[in-house]
């Protein structure tokens, strides 16, 4: 018998981030097509759109509708800000969502389950390469809320652990894209690296922006100030534009250019389904498999309530393009494969660096971070005389 | 000395749970694992605090403690085992009658943190946060209070030693107070516990003097 059930799928398809969120779109309509077709899977998934726009306000309205009309599990956000808007509606009403974006960790509410990358997946990989091969005085950049805001914590505390600094931090609200401050700061602290927390337009502008100042100062941009993201995928690099695409570093779990079977058909399949897209990101696998292993959690527990679901959801495991994925019974995020890639002009990643084995998802850093926080860069030990 | 940062990480500590609620118990064990503590739940009886209290150690424990138990410290009760005291240990406060008595109580008893019952699991990292590193803060105002407390005793050894040498070396009070400060860091003391030993030593000087006057 072939049980179906309504599911939500909340993703900002226009606005600031829309580029994303309609590849994680195309990504979650991609599974549920999939297990659609398939007569055998036992389950088949109605779903349900809202997009609110990038506006955080429209987010938790969008949540108590689909709960209002049956839905019980909801798979989408992209920011953190949008997730901890939600959480409380998923709360109150006995739902759950799927939590599909790398995020920057510290958070495990009862009712997500969290398939995305957590920090020790992008932050501790990424940190470790630049430092080996690049340098240790770092440039910090993001977009003002939380999501930066921890990121460069962690890289903060990453960097003192290895002796570097952090030379410079300038952030600028979502969606502004008046970059030129940045620059002149960038440029007279002269950093190795810079390591960018932007998202949406704002990163866009900046990655063209900086390349052309460095072209206009007779600077190779790439070699000389290199950018590294843990929030830059492929439609990304579509969104830049062809002057400042390639050169870039970018930490994740995924890049279409994973040279596996599974991962050739999944691209295949995407690019066959989405054929105005140029290809899969990191945040469209990283939804195909949280819908995909919600199904099978839903086939797990033969009902889509909340707790039955959440027992089921502990242990499913997937052959997902990226290499194995496994939902980590204890905290409920997901053992996932880190990996580095550098950009390319034909906007795809050269994978420089690969884990090579699913990682333990570790939230709240413990083991990773040291027990007390990183030391100030002020000295606490001063002579008088 | 005490270090200023925080503890942000609280991998290898021990949760004890003192509790009958077990939907409290279950969340809080649930995500201190998470957080990679290990959990000791002590079901505590009616008698006073269980004994595993007295050995807790305030850098490796913190203790989940149930307002709504009736043996805290209100009652002039409590005392781990022997009658010893309230743990020094950091101590976060299961809240489920939000009255002031009970508050007050926790408070007695070393609570530095609140929870609210029942309990959320979003809310249990910012408690630990705050109950250890509150209690932290605490221990290093309670030593420097001490040591403030003992020097300002020795106040008056830096007094006398002043004055004398003032006297000794004709300098004012501020050449006077300069000198022995000086001399006080080659001798690597505090200015009191340097003062202390020049008082004693002319005291010493005094008696001998007086001594021998009075054997001539």
């Amino acid at each position: 018998m072939v049980r179906e059930y309504p599911i939500g799928l909340l993703f900002s398809v226009t606005g600031s981030y829309g580029t994303v969120g309609a590849s994680m779109l195309h990504g979650a309509r991609l599974a549920c097509r999939q297990i659609n077709a398939d007569p055998e899977f036992g389950v088949r998934l109605s779903p349900i759109e809202h997009n609110p726009g990038s506006d955080l306000n429209a987010y938790a309205p969008a949540v108590e509708t689909m709960i209002s009309s049956g839905v019980r599990n909801v798979i989408g956000c992209y920011t953190s800000s949008s997730r901890k808007e939600v959480i409380p509606v998923f709360e109150k009403r006995d739902a759950l969502l799927w939590y599909p974006t790398h995020y920057e960790g510290f958070e495990s509410s009862s009712n997500v389950i969290y398939t995305g990358a957590a920090p020790n997946h992008h932050m501790l990989p990424l940190v470790d390469y630049f430092t080996r091969h690049i340098g240790h005085r770092v440039f910090c950049i993001g977009s003002n809320y939380i999501w930066a805001w921890e990121s460069n914590r962690i890289l903060r505390e990453e960097l003192a652990q290895r002796h570097g600094t952090v030379v410079g931090e300038r952030y600028l609200p979502v969606g502004e894209t008046d970059v030129d401050c940045i620059v002149e700061a960038i440029f007279a602290a002269e950093p190795d690296i810079i390591f960018n927390s932007l998202i949406g337009e704002s990163a866009y502008a900046f990655f063209r922006a900086f390349r052309a100042a460095c072209c206009s100062r007779g600077i190779d941009q790439a070699q000389r100030y290199p950018i590294a993201s843990c929030n830059l995928s492929e439609p990304e690099l579509d969104s830049i534009g062809p002057d400042a695409v390639d050169g870039h570093l970018s930490s994740s779990v995924y890049f279409a250019s994973i040279d596996t079977i599974a991962n050739r058909e999944f691209v295949s399949r995407y690019n066959t389904a989405f054929p105005d897209n140029h290809g899969p990101s990191a945040e469209a696998e990283a939804a195909y498999v949280a819908t995909i292993l919600l199904a099978q959690s839903l086939r797990a527990a033969g009902t889509d309530t909340m707790n039955d679901v959440k027992t089921c959801a502990a242990n499913q495991r997937l052959r997902a393009p990226q290499g194995e994925v496994v939902i980590d019974p204890e905290t409920f995020h997901t053992y996932l494969t880190p990996r580095i890639g550098r950009s390319r002009a034909d906007r795809h990643f050269d994978i420089v660096y690969d884990a090579g084995n699913p990682v333990a998802p570790d939230p709240y850093l413990i083991n990773s971070t040291s027990i007390l926080e990183a030391s100030p860069l002020r000295p606490s030990f001063r002579i008088v005389s | 000395m005490r270090s200023n940062r925080y503890v942000q990480n609280f991998r290898q500590r021990r949760a004890l749970i003192l509790s009958r609620d077990w939907r409290a118990i279950e969340t809080i064990s649930a995500m201190a694992a998470r957080l990679g503590m290990s959990i000791e739940s002590v079901v505590p009886d009616d008698g006073g605090l269980p004994p595993i209290l007295d050995v807790a150690d305030a850098q490796c424990d913190v203790l989940f403690l149930d307002g709504d138990l009736n043996f805290l410290p209100e009652t002039g009760q409590g005392g781990a085992g022997g009658g010893s005291g309230p743990p020094h240990i950091p101590v976060i406060g299961l809240v489920g009658i939000e009255a002031p008595s009970r508050l007050r109580a926790l408070m007695q008893f070393g609570a530095t943190a609140f929870l609210s019952k029942p309990v959320h699991s979003g809310s249990i990292f910012s408690a630990l946060y705050l109950a250890i590193n509150t209690f932290d803060n605490m221990s290093g105002l309670r030593l420097s209070i001490q040591e403030l407390e003992h020097r300002r005793r020795y106040r008056r050894h830096v007094i006398k030693a002043v004055t004398l040498v003032m006297k000794s070396r004709s300098l004012d009070d501020e050449g006077a107070f300069a000198l022995l400060r000086k001399e006080a860091m080659r001798a690597r003391l505090s200015l009191e516990a340097y003062c202390e030993g020049v008082v004693q030593r002319s005291t010493a000087r005094s008696l001998d003097e007086k001594g021998r006057r009075q054997g001539t």
